[in-house]
């Protein structure tokens, strides 16, 4: 067994009551984590690097900070676990060839797919096809990995990518995993992310994904949390360029004595930027979980407008749920919300269901399974949300 | 383009006035925190010996304790350059024409005899570390209610109450703070009023800090027995010197089964003051719990007045306004803990922040296991006056059972471009309309005041925008 390092993660930046243990999470990771198991597809002309970032100077990833802090960077430390997608401008010319591709990363193997030079592959389908991605990270029992992820959307272009975290659910003895995505917004481009949290429960798995949007460019995030022993979310953005936007719908749903631990923080740069962050959750059992929501107008974003909201049904009779959704304001002319609602379900909508012949037991599931379902309808990627409503969701219903 | 405006700073005249203390008007302990100083407050205390323990204890427990690592920066604050203990050499008196002249005719510039007259109950005044006047109603007195400093009362009949009730809610260990002020706390006053009684007309204590350099460590101490019901007053306020003053005083409420207790409080200290201070209440079975709080002076304050909701059915509301303007530094808010069934607390805050001023909003609403029912609601909202003031938010929510339903709102914003071209298109200037609206948006908090107070609220205001467009 390795030795493990204990790390603070999804710290706020700016403390409250330490008693209160909401200013940050530690979490104890493996030394020595290894690439983990990765399947790619793309298609409509994304370019994919396999084991390096682009070489492109004017790039600056390590420029980007993350969600869960550079005090994880240690344990990202080596060369192998490297994927880079870049989107083009959705016309542009190049880029048609099909095919798919699966390898264990960090080997080097190629499985298939059109390799070009320095390794890259171009993505499949004709040009006419959406810039997309999909990508499931299938992690081994017992097997602590660490995956980087680097997404680069240029100028006026498109790109839909879906993560998978998947893993047994059968799997026995606790591992960790930990991926790493950084996403560059070029100047009106539009990047779509969907990250799926599967991986079984006996799983640790931090996700952690920073992000940087040029003028005009539209990030939006879907995140569905469905299993997992103990899952953060470490989620920064910087809207940089004037007119830049997030949209970000995230679902959890926690159950056993498992727990989340979650940071969304937007950081409001640029003028007339906006952001909205929607979290919808339901804790059953006695799981735990933490919301932090950062809302930072920083001095010169002015008509920017910023929006948190948190929804948290609790089941569990022991669950515990922890909220700080923070606003912080240097500009004068912006408008920042947020508003959480924690509780059971509402008197009325449960007198409504109940009268209606349903049993307590089934409106709660039906509240909870639809706050989960409303977000899941949402991934654009049809054949990922019909697995998702068919296999993992409703069909527990 | 949006024109921008210049918000002028807050006219302090009417607080700024000072006296000059000579050696002979006043007795003043020596800089610094020590156990010998420690000691010679208890001695001037006349402490009881359990007293002079719990100071020294304290005292300890402040080494011990590192500065909290949160809020706002504390460094111009030099505990080796404050003074714990100040006092007039004159005792206290029951009769302002006692009172020595230049001190009442403080008290007189700030209206706090006249206010006693007119709409009060009693008063308490505090000039320094002591209080120089104290007063009650001769009606309220016969209702069994005391109302009398807390030195007098540790050594008469309410003696053993008082050892029941002292620093029991905010213990020392608390913070930093806290463990200052049990080790050097000096006047502040104590409330009893009995079961059942209901006192119609507020009780007031006037906290003054006229010497420079010096701590001011009062201790309030309020007890409202079952199905009592009482309207408590808190003022404050100091001149403004160049060196940094420190106000961490206490103030412990406990609220009986169906009893009331409602607590106001203007602050205004000058803008050289670390407002350091630490209130709590515990209520009981049935009981309410009502904080109204104004904001306006400090150079930094820390304030997050505590409601525990123990009993069954017991409620809580926090109304607050916070104004921010420029060398301050205002983190306040408020904490509640639901820890008892079908508690509710409704909470709702006002904070503006101009001229480079900054305003933060801190809260914490903790719902036990044992809290099943419990409703709890926050709501706050933050205006900013200008680009180069701060204004932040930082509320947390614990909630450890299903069955309780906790909402939280926050809003921030600048005043509305279409509020202020209807005003204006109606003919009222753009400086009496930015006060209007201003003063619109802390008219919950001011409507909650005696009216004596939501006058003097909203002449601040408006003192505040006078001028304001440039």
């Amino acid at each position: 067994m390795n030795e493990s390092k204990t790390r603070t993660v999804n710290r706020l930046p700016v403390k409250t009551w330490n008693h209160l243990k909401m200013n940050e999470a530690e979490v104890a990771l493996a030394a020595g984590m290894a690439a983990g198991q990765l399947s790619v597809e793309c298609s409509g002309g994304v370019r994919h690097i396999a084991g390096s970032l682009e070489n492109d100077a004017r790039t600056d990833w390590a420029g980007i900070p993350t969600g869960m802090g550079e005090e994880l960077d240690t344990a990202l430390e080596g060369g192998s676990g490297i994927d880079t997608f870049i989107a083009e401008p959705f016309d542009f010319p190049g880029y048609c060839s099909s095919g798919s591709e699966e390898r264990k990363q960090g080997t080097g193997v190629q499985a298939d797919g059109g390799l070009s030079e320095g390794g890259s592959s171009a993505g499949a389908g004709p040009a006419s096809q959406a810039p997309s991605v999909r990508m499931k990270f299938c992690f081994g029992k017992n097997e602590e990995a660490r995956n980087q992820v680097f997404l680069h959307a240029k100028e006026n272009s498109t790109l839909t990518v879906v993560m998978d975290f998947c893993g047994g659910q059968d799997q026995t003895g606790t591992s960790s995993a930990l991926i790493r995505t950084k996403i560059l917004a070029e100047r009106q481009s539009l990047v779509r992310l969907v990250q799926i949290h599967r991986a079984g429960n006996d799983r640790i798995l931090l996700n952690d994904v920073g992000a940087v949007c040029r003028e005009g460019a539209r990030l939006e995030v879907i995140q569905v949390v469905l299993s997992g022993r103990k899952n953060y979310i470490g989620f920064g953005t910087e809207l940089e360029g004037n007119g830049s936007s997030l949209a970000a719908d995230v679902a959890y749903n926690v159950e056993n004595d498992h727990s989340l631990d979650l940071l969304y923080r937007i950081d409001h740069l640029g003028r007339h930027t906006e952001s909205s962050v929607n979290a919808l959750g339901v804790l059953r059992d006695e799981a735990r979980k933490t919301f932090r929501g950062v809302i930072d107008f920083r001095k010169g974003c002015a008509g920017s407008v910023g929006n948190e909201k948190e929804d948290v049904l609790l089941i569990g009779e022991k669950a515990e749920n922890k909220t700080i959704p923070l606003i912080l304001c240097a500009e004068e002319d912006v408008e920042g919300n947020h508003g959480a609602t924690i509780g059971g379900l509402d008197d009325a909508a449960r007198f409504y269901l109940e009268s209606r012949g349903l049993s307590p037991d089934q409106v709660t599931e039906l509240a909870a399974s639809g706050r989960i379902a409303s977000v899941i309808r949402r991934i654009p990627d049809d054949a990922v949300r019909h697995a998702l409503l068919g296999e993992e969701f409703c069909g527990k219903l | 383009m949006k024109e921008k405006t210049y918000v002028a700073d807050i006219n302090r005249n009417l607080y700024d006035f000072r006296n000059t203390e000579t050696v002979e008007d006043t007795f003043r302990l020596e800089d610094g925190l020590t156990e010998e100083i420690v000691l010679q407050i208890s001695a001037e205390k006349n402490d009881p010996d359990w007293m002079r323990e719990f100071r020294l204890q304290s005292l300890e427990t402040y080494r011990r304790m590192p500065i909290q690592d949160w809020g706002p920066s504390i460094e111009g604050l030099d505990m080796d350059h404050i003074a714990t203990y100040v006092r007039s050499k004159t005792g206290m008196r029951a009769k302002w024409s006692e009172v020595p002249q230049d001190i009442r005719d403080t008290f007189e510039r700030l209206g706090i005899p006249q206010a006693e007259r007119e709409s009060l109950a009693g008063v308490g005044a505090q000039y320094d570390s002591e209080l120089v006047y104290h007063n009650v109603k001769e009606e309220v007195a016969a209702q069994g209610v005391i109302y009398s400093d807390l030195e007098s009362a540790m050594h008469g009949p309410m003696a053993e109450m008082i050892r029941e009730h002292f620093m029991r809610l905010v213990p020392p260990s608390d913070h930093k703070f806290a463990a200052l002020h049990g080790a050097v706390w000096s006047g502040g006053s104590f409330v009893y009023v009995p079961k059942g009684v209901s006192v119609e007309i507020p009780l007031q204590s006037y906290f003054r800090l006229n010497a420079p350099g010096a701590g001011q460590f009062e201790h309030t101490l309020i007890l409202v027995d079952e199905g009592a019901d009482l309207h408590f007053i808190e003022g404050c306020s100091a001149p403004k010197y160049n060196v940094a003053n420190l106000h961490a005083g206490c103030v412990e409420l406990f609220v009986g089964k169906n009893a009331k207790l409602r607590y106001s409080t203007i602050e205004n200290w000058s803008k050289n003051m670390y407002n350091l201070n630490t209130k709590r209440a515990i209520v009981e079975e049935g009981g309410v719990m009502e904080w109204v709080s104004g904001s306006f002076g400090s150079h930094v304050s820390c304030l997050y007045p505590m409601t525990i909701l123990n009993g069954a059915g017991a409620r809580m509301e926090f109304t607050g306004i916070t104004f921010a303007g420029r060398e301050q530094d205002l983190d306040t808010g408020m904490k509640v803990v639901h820890n008892a069934e079908r508690t509710a607390s409704v909470v709702s805050t006002r904070s503006i922040s101009k001229d480079g001023g900054v305003s933060t909003f801190r809260s914490s609403v903790t719902v036990t296991p044992k809290a099943k029912g419990a409703r709890a609601s926050v709501s706050c909202e933050s205006l900013m006056l200008d680009d180069i003031s701060r204004s932040d938010t930082i509320p947390a929510m614990d909630v450890r059972t299903r069955d309780a339903d906790v909402g939280h709102e926050a809003k921030i914003g600048r005043i509305s471009d279409d509020a202020l071209f209807y005003l204006m298109a109606r003919g009222i200037s753009e400086e009496d309309a930015r006060a209007m609206i201003v003063s619109g948006f802390a008219d919950r908090v001011s409507k909650e005041l005696p009216l004596e107070y939501a006058v003097e609220m909203n002449n601040l205001i408006r003192l505040e925008m006078k001028g304001s467009i440039g």
